[in-house]
């Protein structure tokens, strides 16, 4: 009898990892809001903080910060605009190309560097299709 | 249209340099699409004639080594390669599902030998291929492509994304810079091709810029004169200057801005833009 037995990867993992990749979905945070903004910056994106249990009995007393913002340029505002919950990141990233005259390549590093950065901020999260798109 | 160390050829549009050398002696580029790897070439100056069957046996072998985890266990149809000739290319087979092989003695002494991982292509990319040991020496990749006088080496490439540069340099230190940038609306933003030329050269610490605007080839252009701190010899260390000039034109149909910029030790003379840029940057 196996005490210990190896998961097997979804489908989608077992493919390169450049191929899964394409194959994501970005789903926008449904609690940040966006609001257009003057230029040079095209669109303010707010997102709710979460707080530990004891930081938020004493965000109130000590007026600390809820929620914060991002300024987005208008490159920035455009691909978040796209992201609606349906698109592939490869969707996206042919898009990108597509509207800024740009090859694959290029569009996928400047796309994905671009996503890292809404991920890290909290402004869309990743999804993985059960089965491949 | 690919022209790197020793060879040129025509390449399917799809196809991108995903990794590449710089070393003329021996070095490879990969090239990619969406779906992968399609192919790669590598390049080596010999100094005896070269066994070309016995080569393509070798990177074989070492290729099904290295893909063994990702083959079927048990898997024992690695069939013994086949070669042919064709021309002055040796083309070598294996199994329908493995790499084609083929190779060729370009110029005086440079094995070219290139790698296609998926069937379709090779006759693009074959019935172009030749050497590139000619005067001028042509340069095409990542979109630039341009014919310099042989004595200008490939001193740095650095493709970045939407930004590719390409720095020649000869044995008297005279450099070109050639770059090219995409999205070239949103870096211009309301900025003339002038303006954005000076903040270019100012960033690169160049002097007593003068810009003026024009055309090129029909595109909205902006050139400019400046000065540069010496990068060699008793100029480096007695802080002379060295002359300079820089072409930047707005390619607004591609959506590219392209730079030609050069400076160099006063007795040197420098290039016309015109003549070195072939088809397109």
């Amino acid at each position: 009898m196996r005490l210990f037995r190896r998961q097997s990867k979804p489908a989608l993992a077992r493919r390169s990892w450049a191929q899964f990749q394409l194959h994501t979905i970005p789903v926008r945070n449904a609690a940040a809001t966006a609001r257009p903004a003057d230029a040079p910056v095209a669109s303010l994106v707010t997102v709710p903080l979460r707080h530990g249990a004891l930081v938020r009995l004493l965000a109130g007393p000590l007026a600390l910060r809820t929620h914060r913002t991002f300024a987005l340029d208008a490159i920035g505002a455009e691909l978040l605009g796209q992201i609606d919950g349906s698109a592939t990141v490869g969707q996206l990233i042919d898009a990108f190309a597509a509207s800024h005259r740009l090859t694959f390549f290029e569009a996928r590093a400047l796309v994905c560097a671009y996503l890292v950065q809404l991920l890290e901020r909290g402004i869309v999260a990743i999804g993985v299709p059960k089965t491949p798109t | 249209m690919l022209a790197w160390h020793g060879f040129q050829c025509r390449v399917p549009a799809a196809w991108e340099i995903t990794a590449f050398s710089t070393n003329p002696e021996r070095g490879r580029l990969i090239l990619s699409t969406r779906d992968g790897v399609s192919a790669e070439v590598s390049w080596r100056r010999l100094r005896a004639p070269p066994d070309i069957p016995r080569i393509h046996a070798e990177i074989h072998r070492r290729w099904r080594e290295s893909t063994a985890a990702l083959q079927p266990r048990g898997d024992s149809s690695a069939a013994a390669l086949v070669h042919a000739e064709r021309g002055s290319l040796v083309l070598s087979h294996g199994s329908f599902d493995e790499p084609t092989h083929a190779s060729a003695v370009l110029g005086e002494r440079t094995l070219v030998h290139w790698m296609f991982f998926r069937d379709r292509d090779h006759d693009v990319v074959l019935d172009s291929l030749a050497s590139n040991d000619t005067d001028p020496r042509r340069c095409a990749a990542w979109s630039i492509d341009v014919a310099l006088p042989a004595r200008f080496e490939l001193a740095e490439a650095e493709p970045l994304p939407a930004n590719v540069t390409l720095r020649f340099t000869d044995v008297h230190h005279h450099s070109i810079i050639l770059q090219r940038w995409g999205l070239a609306s949103h870096l211009l933003a309301a900025r003339s091709p002038v303006e954005f030329l000076a903040s270019v050269l100012h960033a690169r610490d160049r002097r007593d810029i003068v810009t003026s605007a024009g055309t090129f080839r029909g595109h909205a252009a902006a050139s400019a004169r400046f000065k540069t701190a010496g990068e060699a010899g008793f100029d480096k260390y007695l802080g002379r200057h060295w002359p300079g000039t820089a072409l930047l034109w707005h390619d607004a149909t591609a959506n590219r801005l392209n730079l030609c910029e050069q400076f160099h030790p006063r007795k040197c003379t420098p290039l016309d833009p015109d003549a070195v840029v072939s088809t397109s940057i």
